[in-house]
């Protein structure tokens, strides 16, 4: 019985996630999950046996999308590819600007840049994909793999030699980077965008814990970008220390 | 009453006029739904199934929502069939008579139209 409780709880926050995928309101999503919730405690049945999958569910009660939803995608698109297009700035000539150099960009680090930038444009399909990657330990790691691969454009310039395609003036280069990089964390903070739309199960309001849930979620993802940054600038300083 | 498992066509066809005629007693719940559905001789009608149906009526309209909510927090959702939907029902009701009298009428024909070709007529 309490493995069936545990399971069904486990459905329904698997339903939440597919609700939220498909661009249902926060109101609508509490509504479904308590509705399901009910009739889940009073038949004493899996969810899976009565409810079918998370996922065919969902699709199946064909809650009407936020209008806003897709639109709210496109400026998240926007602020994270100018974002990006900072850290890649600030990174460059960070280690440039402790030199006194030019930042110096070879084709190899030109073409991943690229498709650093290519990805983030692929991110609202690929955001669904990691979303029902239900292990959480495969998430962390493409998103480890991905900070990571920051520094792998530092190990190529190395390899690739001095061929250089540009070259421009550190100390101008950095603080672009830097306004790139924080203007658009700064803006998703002021806008609040998750608290916007919260889960609201029917007849009651947000409770403060989850609304400092949701917060703390909304901190953390504007400023990652700001901290992969850091962490890159860092990794950059040291690689340079070594190499000396 | 015995369990009885009915085409999925037929069960198609036939739930949504069913559950109508059940909200058509008062406002319910979707847990009670089920049951009276199985109790009147369907089998079991799956949430999945349920629910779905039940999203759609409220969209059109047919269908009013009420959750009780209790001290511990929300408690059942009750739905109960606005005028819309009783005039759905009805309308609903009247146009599967009309349907089923003539399957039944069909179906006790004595003076069935002969189905098998005539012979001969396929030889030139």
């Amino acid at each position: 019985m309490t493995t069936t409780i545990r399971e069904n709880e486990k459905w329904l926050e698997i339903l939440t996630i597919e609700l939220r995928l498909l661009d249902v309101n926060g109101t609508r999503i509490g509504d479904a999950v308590a509705t399901a919730r009910e009739f889940l405690d009073d038949s004493g049945e899996r969810a899976e046996d009565s409810l079918g999958s998370p996922q065919h569910y969902a699709a199946e009660l064909n809650l009407p999308a936020t209008p806003e939803a897709a639109q709210g995608v496109r400026r998240a698109l926007v602020r994270s590819g100018f974002g990006v297009l900072g850290m890649f700035a600030l990174v460059e000539s960070v280690v440039p600007l402790m030199n006194d150099e030019p930042v110096t960009l070879g084709p190899v680090v030109l073409a991943i840049y690229l498709v650093a930038l290519i990805l983030i444009a692929l991110l609202p399909s690929l955001v669904p994909v990691m979303a029902r990657m239900r292990r959480r330990g495969v998430i962390i790691g493409i998103v480890t793999a991905a900070l990571l691969g920051g520094t792998i454009p530092a190990l190529l310039a190395l390899w690739a030699g001095d061929r250089v395609l540009l070259s421009l003036p550190a100390l101008p280069v950095a603080i672009v980077g830097a306004v790139l990089l924080v203007a658009p964390a700064l803006w998703g903070q002021l806008r609040h965008s998750v608290t916007d739309d919260p889960i609201i199960a029917p007849g009651s309001t947000p409770s403060p814990r989850a609304a400092f849930r949701a917060r703390l979620f909304l901190v953390v993802t504007n400023w990652l970008l700001v901290l992969g940054a850091v962490g890159l600038c860092a990794m950059r300083l040291l690689l340079e220390t070594l190499t000396r | 009453m015995t369990a009885k498992q009915w085409s999925s066509d037929w069960m198609r066809a036939a739930l949504g006029l069913c559950v109508l005629r059940t909200l058509a007693a008062g406002p319910t719940y979707g847990y009670a739904i089920a049951a009276a559905l199985e109790e009147s001789g369907f089998g079991q009608v799956k949430g999945g199934t349920l629910y779905p149906l039940l999203t759609r009526f409220e969209t059109a309209g047919w269908i009013a929502v009420d959750w009780r909510v209790g001290a511990g927090g929300p408690e059942r959702k009750y739905l109960s069939l606005t005028d819309a939907g009783r005039r759905e029902f009805e309308a609903q009701t009247i146009a599967w008579r009309d349907f089923t009298g003539t399957v039944f009428a069909h179906l006790d024909s004595i003076d069935l139209p002969s189905t098998a070709a005539p012979k001969g007529t396929d030889e030139s």
